[in-house]
C-alpha cells in the first residue's frame, strides 16, 4: 500500500446520529490510513455514542460552538498529537470521502497548503438553484477581488490542509460560516489554495443548514468578514 | 442654571461616584470596567461646580442647555457600551479556548482512565489464574 502521511480526518458534528456513522465507515473504508476525530459540538443526540463506538477519537465541546469553533478544536487537536495533514469531512455525508487520497495526493504533489474540494470546478453554471448561483457568484468575485486568485468553491467544506495553515487557522479562524473567509485570509497570508473538482452527494438525511433568508445572511456576513479582513494586518506565522 | 439645578447634578455626580467607589471596594466590580464610570461621575461633578462650562458649549453648538447636556449623556453611554462590547468580544474569544483545551483534556482524560482500568483487569485476571494454578499445584 502506498505510504500516506500521517493524517487527521476531523469531522465537526452537531445532531448527525443519522449520518455520523456511515461517514465514519466510509472514512474507514476509502481512506484506511487516516485516524478520525469527530469534534462533538454540544449535540443532543446520540451523536458522540455512535461515532466512539465506531472507533474515532471523539471530542466533546461543552456547549455549541459553532462550526468554526469545532473545526478549530480539531486543528488544535491534530497540531498537538503531531498530525501532519488534517483533512475535513462534515458529518452529513455530502463530501465525497473516496476522494480524499486525491485532496492528500495533490496537497504533497503540487506543494499546496491547502486543497479545497471543490463541485463547480470545470462546470461552468451548473448550479440548478438562482439564489445559490448569485451567492456563488458574489462570493467568487469578492475573493477574487481581495486576493487576486478565482476560487470556484469557496464554502466547500471539503478540504485538507497541511501544518502551516494549521498553525495560522489555530491562531484565527471565523466562528461561524469560517469557509470563504479562511480561504480568503490564507491566500493573502501568502500560502497556495488550490481545488480539485469533485462531486458531491446527496444529503443522506436531515436539511442542509443554509436555506434562503439564512443564504441570503451567509453572503452578506461573509463578504462583510472577508472586507475587513482585506484592512487587517496579516499574521505571521512566525510571531506568536 | 438655577441653584436647585447645580445642586441636582453635583448631588448625581456625587452618587455615581460614591456608588462606583463602593462597588469596587466590595470587589463587585473591577477598576479596569469603572475607570468609564469614575470618569462620568467627574465629569459630572464638574459640570454641576461649573455651569457655565454647559453654557458656553450651548453657545457654541447652538443647541439648547437641556441638548447639550443630553449630548454629553448619551456621548458617555455611548462609549461605555462600546467598552462593554469590546470586553465581551475579548471574554468570548477567551471562553472558546477554554472550551477547546476542555474538550481536548477530557478526551486525554478519558483515554488515560480507560487505560488504566484495563491495566487493572488484566492485573486481577493475571491473579486469579495464578490462584487457581497454586490450587491446582497443591
Amino acid at each position: 500500500m502506498k505510504k500516506y502521511p500521517k493524517t487527521l480526518v476531523i469531522i465537526p458534528a452537531f445532531n448527525e446520529a443519522k449520518n455520523v456513522g456511515s461517514v465514519i465507515d466510509n472514512i474507514k473504508t476509502y481512506a484506511s490510513f487516516a485516524d478520525i476525530a469527530v469534534i462533538n459540538d454540544g449535540s443532543e443526540d446520540s451523536t458522540a455514542k455512535i461515532a466512539e463506538e465506531k472507533g474515532a477519537a471523539v471530542l466533546n465541546l461543552p456547549y455549541n460552538m459553532g462550526i468554526g469553533g469545532a473545526m478549530q478544536t480539531g486543528y488544535i487537536y491534530a497540531q498537538k498529537a503531531g498530525y501532519q495533514i488534517a483533512v475535513q469531512v462534515d458529518a452529513d455525508g455530502q463530501h465525497p470521502v473516496k476522494n480524499i487520497p486525491e485532496l492528500i495526493d495533490t496537497l504533497s504533489d503540487s506543494s499546496a497548503d491547502m486543497v479545497i474540494g471543490s463541485r463547480y470546478l470545470g462546470k461552468a453554471g451548473k448550479e440548478p438553484l438562482v439564489t445559490r448561483a448569485v451567492g456563488k457568484w458574489i462570493l467568487s468575485k469578492i475573493i477574487s477581488l481581495i486576493t487576486g486568485q478565482k476560487i470556484t468553491d469557496s464554502s466547500s467544506g471539503f478540504r485538507a490542509v497541511n501544518q502551516r495553515t494549521m498553525q495560522l487557522l489555530i491562531k484565527r479562524y471565523p466562528r461561524d460560516y469560517p469557509e470563504p473567509e479562511s480561504v480568503a485570509m490564507l491566500i493573502k497570508e501568502g500560502l497556495k489554495v488550490i481545488e480539485i473538482a469533485v462531486q458531491m452527494n446527496e444529503r443522506c438525511s436531515g436539511n442542509s443548514s443554509i436555506t434562503i433568508h439564512k443564504g441570503i445572511y451567509y453572503v452578506i456576513k461573509v463578504t462583510v468578514a472577508i472586507l475587513i479582513d482585506a484592512f487587517e494586518s496579516t499574521l505571521s506565522i512566525k510571531e506568536n | 442654571m438655577t441653584p436647585l439645578q447645580r445642586f441636582i447634578v453635583i448631588f448625581l455626580g456625587t452618587a455615581i461616584l460614591t456608588c462606583t467607589i463602593e462597588l469596587i471596594r466590595r470587589r463587585k466590580l473591577w477598576e479596569e470596567y469603572a475607570l468609564l464610570w469614575l470618569l462620568s461621575g467627574t465629569v459630572i461633578l464638574i459640570l454641576g461646580v461649573f455651569p457655565q462650562i454647559i453654557s458656553t458649549i450651548s453657545a457654541v453648538l447652538g443647541l439648547a442647555y437641556l441638548t447639550t447636556l443630553l449630548l454629553i449623556a448619551f456621548l458617555f453611554l455611548l462609549s461605555i457600551v462600546m467598552h462593554f462590547t469590546k470586553v465581551i468580544s475579548k471574554q468570548t474569544e477567551r471562553e472558546v479556548k477554554l472550551a477547546q483545551q476542555l474538550a481536548i483534556l477530557k478526551m486525554k482524560l478519558e483515554k488515560l482512565e480507560k487505560g488504566k482500568k484495563q491495566d487493572l483487569e488484566n492485573t486481577s485476571e493475571y491473579k486469579k489464574t495464578a490462584a487457581e494454578n497454586h490450587c491446582l499445584n497443591t
